[in-house]
């Protein structure tokens, strides 16, 4: 090859990658757009949105909150507090310890004066441990259960949820997870308003560090101290919150955390439960329930709820955030992978020819064209492909449309939400807006491109390592680190 | 090439610069417009909560007197007061809206291009329980638009005026009728007097709305109307809709309920509609179901097996006895290590629980 | 004069019932939520309690069980304040000591009726 031709596939390639970018970021913005009409449309119905009609009812569906939890002693009685005195008007808890080598059950038993009794487990949804135990609370049995079950992952601990879970709803909540009080009335309502189509509603998941929560229950919201945690406080507005709606106002929503999920519990059984064998279990199952509606040729929808309702500890070290984000991308590769069937199958409507192809696109994608423009831009400058003054002002618009999308994001909570009421958090926001650009994205990259390695070749390797694992505490709340068995 | 990159970089710059100020000018704005609106709506508040703690004996012309603008910013305030408060309070207030015109408006919004401006027409007008509107209101259960048709059912249930049953029922009939739950919750609002349109509505063609009428009539409790609801359950061509009938014929708790569910329970049927039938007997509190009940628990379907186990335990001394010997036949029947037979699982899992509702101390299996 | 405690999260309500029941002549302790009740109830037992159920933090029926178990003899009434008036609801609140239910919504001169009727009974 002549030094001619490299430079010319050099400058193109440079010229391509800029060009993603762009697109990159107009999807968001157009997302993002997309969530700010959702919010007015929202804001403008709640006078006659009829919740305090729904709390009266005696006909509100009940729910079944599953809370999975493994070593989650020092939150567990808190959590299970706040979440049996939530604004719902029939409800029960069913807490899944899974094996836990502490005290998790112990103090559960101590503070809610559990009583063994003796259930039939059903298996309507497949499950591989072994039940142990079931317990009620003496003073209310109906409404809190608590199962001992021996070490299975996270996704084996919400099947067995599932099988006890007696009412139509299932809610799947993280043990660490600080609900609103109207968290289940705000997410379980969308069924109540269309129930013969409505098969899911998520909930959007928000940053807990640094506000204050007394009770398990959040009463003061405040930006986090360190930086690395404000950042991602930008970061869930956008991707979350913004990027999430946005999708739900497409009806091309495919991921619900598994921090908050409300889901049509006959629906859950008929396709089989939680998959154990991939690592984001909660995301996979609302790809394979678009999968399973879809091929029915059935009129659903996947609805996302932008109300505050839950709270997570969001990682405040790079080790820890490294590994979240591997696993969440690892995820995202592996659900592609298993439902590549979908991706441009015009069979699947929307999700199959916008929502997949995007994520291949631009989720699944978009940390190796970074990464490669880190390091084909110097190449080229190197090259003489490209002039500094193309180089600079690529970076500049690059970053500098980045930064405009999470302006957005954050003028658009200001609109709707306005959860951060003081100056001084405002400020904070938009600089970790801007600080983001210089390095977090990069490593971010970095951790991304790793874990979807990881789904395509250390499989085999790696899961015998994390061979059941259980699942993580650490703060690393929003999704999951189950692992099952191989294949 | 590159000029094109400047004015971009330069126009990026403007519009990044513009997004700033616009969040902090959103806040500066909507923080002066709340104290605002607090210190507007201060006063109205504090004359409303004495005039309704008074039961709107005195005040009620300084209500009316209330400049619009400070009215404005109380108002929503005072819509939700309404719905906390009943009799001779909540009459005077409600006086004060009609006089300040509310009523009047929001009748006139009823006909508004805005559904939005219908739909919380319609909101108002069943908060203030205005039995004037229900013909309007039964107007807009025909509209384009949901959410606009959910409001109107909601604030005709508020209103309580059982003339509107019918087109209630009549609008569960089309393609994307308003939710089941709701229309069932209105429909019970409207109180016993609607029973008799409930009743004849059980003969509608549409299968949804035989089902809303059968929980609406369970909940409110028409013992009245349980020959028609057993003839659904024994004929009907839909097993959702006989699935609610056995339901909502244990809610009437009448001892003419007992021979059509004792009927449904026989292996012919759908296991869905026995399980439903096993549950409504337990539902239905007549210890004469406990022998029958005590059958199922070694159904073959787990569900009937179940609900008949928790039925049993429902039914009280009676049940409970007869969940106990369940358990001591299972235990003689097999070897003492054998595992118990599912119906004495069942029995065990029902008998634990009511023990644990009494406070007595139970162990696993014992 | 006799002491109530009123425990309400929502203000209408607890200003308009504390006006109501002051100007019948009660002295009112307001409280938002049921810690400051509890803390209230041990620094100065009242004669008689007004609990919503439905509260934040701490639910109207953990209140009462508490109230019950500590600082509050089982002659003082305590008087729940509900939206939900099902059967199994109302029993909860009896299980947890208390005597009586108001339905919200509700008509201020009924409630301060049934106040002044609860402390005749106590007092007789």
């Amino acid at each position: 090859m002549t030094p001619g031709l490299i430079r010319d596939i050099l400058h193109y390639t440079d010229v391509t990658i800029f060009a993603y970018f762009l697109a990159l970021n107009s999807s968001y913005l157009v997302l993002i757009v997309l969530a700010g009409l959702e919010f007015g449309r929202h804001l403008r119905r709640a006078p006659f949105a009829g919740a305090d009609d729904m709390f009266r009812s005696p006909l509100t569906l009940p729910v079944s909150v599953i809370v999975p939890a493994y070593n989650e002693g020092p939150g567990i009685v808190a959590a299970v507090t706040a979440m049996t005195a939530l604004r719902y008007p029939r409800y029960e808890v069913v807490v899944v310890d899974d094996g836990s080598s502490d005290a998790t059950f112990e103090l559960l038993r101590a503070e809610f004066d559990l009583v063994e009794v003796p259930r039939v487990v059903p298996a309507e949804v497949p499950y591989q441990s072994r039940v142990l135990s079931v317990h009620v609370a003496r003073a209310n049995p109906e409404t809190l259960t608590v199962v001992r079950k021996t070490n299975g992952g996270k996704a084996d601990a919400l099947n067995v949820g599932i099988n006890l879970a007696r009412h139509p709803l299932i809610c799947m909540v993280d043990a660490d997870s600080v609900l609103d009080p109207d968290a289940l009335l705000s997410v379980a309502k969308p069924f109540g308003d269309d129930p013969l189509r409505v098969a899911a509603c998520g909930g959007v998941v928000r940053i807990a560090n640094g506000c204050k929560v007394v009770g398990g229950r959040v009463v003061d919201v405040r930006m986090p101290r360190q930086w690395l945690v404000r950042i991602q406080v930008v970061e869930y507005l956008r991707a979350f919150l913004m990027g999430r709606t946005g999708w739900s106002r497409l009806g091309g929503l495919v991921v619900i955390s598994g921090a908050f999920g409300v889901f049509r519990r006959d629906l859950v059984v008929e396709i089989g439960g939680m998959a154990t064998d991939t690592i984001g279990e909660d995301a996979e199952l609302v790809v394979r329930l678009h999968h399973h509606l879809r091929r029915r040729r059935q009129d659903y929808r996947v609805i996302f709820v932008a109300e505050p309702v839950s709270w997570s500890e969001a990682p405040a070290g790079l080790r820890v955030l490294g590994r979240q984000r591997r696993r969440w991308h690892r995820g995202i590769a592996e659900i592609l992978r298993k439902h590549r069937g979908m991706i441009a199958n015009p069979r699947y409507g929307r999700i199959g020819l916008i929502a997949l192809p995007y994520y291949v696109v631009f989720e699944l994608l978009a940390p190796f064209v970074e990464l490669a423009a880190l390091v084909l831009l110097p190449l080229g400058l190197w090259a003489d492909a490209v002039d500094l003054a193309f180089v600079w002002r690529f970076v500049l618009v690059a970053y500098g449309y980045g930064l405009l999308v999470s302006l957005a994001s954050l003028f658009i909570e200001e609109v709707s939400f306005h959860r951060y009421p003081r100056w001084g958090d405002l400020v904070r926001g938009v600089l970790a807006a801007i600080l983001e650009n210089f390095g977090y994205r990069q490593i971010l990259a970095v951790w991304q491109v790793r874990g979807a390695l990881g789904a395509l070749h250390g499989r085999r390797a790696e899961w015998g390592v994390m061979h059941r694992a259980g699942f993580d505490t650490g703060g690393e709340s929003a999704e999951p680190v189950s692992v099952g068995v191989d294949r | 090439m590159l000029g094109l990159f400047t004015v971009v970089l330069e126009v990026l710059a403007g519009v990044v610069a513009v997004t700033v100020v616009a969040i902090v000018g959103v806040r500066v704005a909507r923080r002066t417009r709340h104290r605002r609106q607090a210190a507007l709506a201060a006063g109205p508040r504090r004359a409303l909560l004495a005039f309704v703690a008074d039961n709107g004996e005195h005040g009620a012309q300084e209500l009316v007197a209330i400049p619009d603008e400070a009215w404005r910013a109380a108002e929503p305030g005072a819509l939700a007061l309404l719905g906390k408060l009943r009799g001779e309070a909540h009459l005077a207030l409600v006086s004060v809206f009609l006089q300040r015109g509310i009523a009047r408006t929001a009748l006139g919004n009823l006909h508004s291009h805005s559904r939005v401006k219908r739909a919380r027409a319609a909101q108002v007008l069943g908060d203030l329980e205005l039995r004037q509107a229900v013909p309007e209101l039964c107007r807009l259960l025909t509209d384009r638009h949901d959410e606009v048709r959910v409001v109107a059912v909601r604030a005709l249930g508020r209103i309580g005026d059982p003339a509107a049953a019918w087109r209630i029922i009549a609008s569960l009939d089309r393609s994307d009728p308003v939710p089941s739950l709701l229309a069932t919750h209105t429909l019970v609002q409207l109180g016993a007097e609607a029973e008799v349109t409930l009743s004849a509505a059980l003969d509608h063609p549409q299968a949804r709305v035989r089902a809303v009428c059968l929980d609406a009539l369970g909940l409110l409790g028409a013992t009245g109307s349980v020959d028609r609801m057993a003839r659904v359950l024994r004929e009907d061509s839909y097993l959702d809709v006989r699935v609610a009938a056995a339901t909502n014929l244990g809610k009437l708790g009448t001892r003419s309920a007992l021979e059509p569910l004792q009927q449904a329970l026989s292996p012919s049927r759908p296991a869905a509609l026995r399980a439903a039938a096993a549950r409504a007997l337990g539902e239905l509190g007549a210890p004469s179901a406990v022998p029958i009940l005590a059958d199922l628990l070694a159904d073959d379907e787990f569900q009937v097996a179940h609900e008949a186990a928790h039925a049993l335990r429902r039914l009280g001394p009676a049940g409970a006895d007869a969940l106990a010997a369940e358990i001591d036949a299972g235990r003689t029947g097999s070897g003492a290590h054998a595992r118990p037979s599912a119906s004495a699982s069942h029995a065990q899992e029902a008998l634990a629980l009511s023990r644990v509702g009494h406070g007595e101390r139970v162990g696993a299996g014992a | 004069m006799s002491r109530i405690l009123l425990v309400e999260d929502d203000p209408d309500i607890r200003h308009l019932v504390s006006y109501k029941l002051t100007r019948g002549g009660f002295d009112v302790v307001e409280t938002a939520d049921g810690l400051a009740a509890l803390r209230a109830a041990r620094e100065d037992p009242p004669d008689l309690v007004l609990l919503d159920v439905r509260m934040p933090r701490m639910s109207g029926i953990e209140v009462c069980r508490e109230l019950r178990a500590g600082p509050l003899p089982a002659t003082v009434p305590i008087i729940m304040l509900t939206a939900r008036s099902r059967p199994q609801d109302l029993e909860q609140g009896y299980a947890a000591g208390a005597t009586e239910y108001i339905i919200k919504p509700f008509s201020p001169r009924e409630l301060q009726e049934r106040v002044e009727a609860a402390l005749a009974r106590v007092n007789s």
